[in-house]
């Protein structure tokens, strides 16, 4: 039977303009991602400040430079309508990379934020 | 049909100026389905006049942008860019007076807007006209991100 998931993978970002590159390996039953979404405790910096590129089984789902604040949402979206719809990838070795850079920005002011990527899967169960 | 997306920056610095650019791509694209861009700004300084105004920030006019290339002499996209100029507070989820301080943008889920073209060839060619720099009378050295969704 399939059944939708939701995973959770966090970092933190330490320095400003770091690029910070982290791989996320996903559940071994994992047959499709259909959606993802991105949030932060600091919400101001991630959306003025973060680009990034996503990869799933190194095919790539947003380019390098990809603004962070294109593939996040806010309360007025429904919550059944809140992840970014990512088109139908072969999930291959279930490897999803995240290479993530901080940006100079004139309208927030750096400070140690954590990042956090949401994975929407769909999981064959036994 | 596999979906791909491909980014331009396009780097401004005068007021009121306009930046010609191209982007180059891949000749087995048979569809342009949508155009979405951002805005990261390097120096700005809101003038006093504006700075109070929390409605007006909100989904401020930047510039213009217009795409060709979609057919031959064809204009395929011609749209306006807007970014939230508002510094968004640190308590994410205050409101006040029922107005949320989290730039509109935010609020819904991004949507890129439909483009819908056949490409001709594979360049697309297109300028950005600046609106902010020439309205606030400085010269704002800003990034614009055009991201285009293919097929």
């Amino acid at each position: 039977m399939k059944q939708q998931i939701k995973k959770r993978f966090d970092f933190s970002v330490d320095a400003a303009l770091a690029i910070v590159s982290r791989s996320f390996e996903l559940d071994k039953n994992t047959t499709k991602v259909t959606g993802i979404l991105m949030t932060s405790d600091r919400e101001d910096l991630l959306y003025y400040r973060g680009t990034q590129k996503i990869e799933l089984n190194a095919e790539e789902i947003v380019p390098e430079k990809y603004e962070s604040k294109l593939l996040m949402s806010g309360l007025n979206a429904s919550v059944n309508d809140r992840y970014y719809d990512v088109p139908p990838i072969n999930v291959g070795n279930r490897i999803l990379k995240i290479e993530y850079t901080d940006n100079a920005s004139a309208l927030a002011a750096f400070t140690a934020y954590r990042v956090s990527l949401y994975v929407e899967c769909e999981v064959e169960n036994q | 049909m596999k979906k791909q997306i491909i980014l331009q920056q396009i780097p401004v610095k005068l007021a009121g100026g306009y930046t010609h650019f191209e982007i180059s791509i891949p000749n087995s694209v048979n569809l342009i389905s949508a155009v979405t861009t951002g805005v990261n700004f390097k120096t700005l300084n809101v003038p006093v006049g504006f700075a109070n105004n929390y409605f007006l920030l909100q989904k401020f006019p930047v510039g213009h942008i217009r795409l060709q290339g979609g057919r031959p002499t064809n204009w395929f996209y011609d749209g306006i860019v807007r970014e939230n100029l508002y510094p968004v507070l640190t308590e994410t989820f205050y409101t006040k007076n029922n107005a949320m301080t989290l730039p509109f943008s935010f609020h819904g889920r991004h949507k890129s807007e439909l483009a819908n073209s056949i490409p001709a060839q594979t360049r697309i060619t297109g300028f950005y006209k600046d609106n902010i720099g020439k309205l606030f009378n400085q010269n704002i050295e800003y990034t614009v991100t055009l991201t285009l969704t293919i097929q």
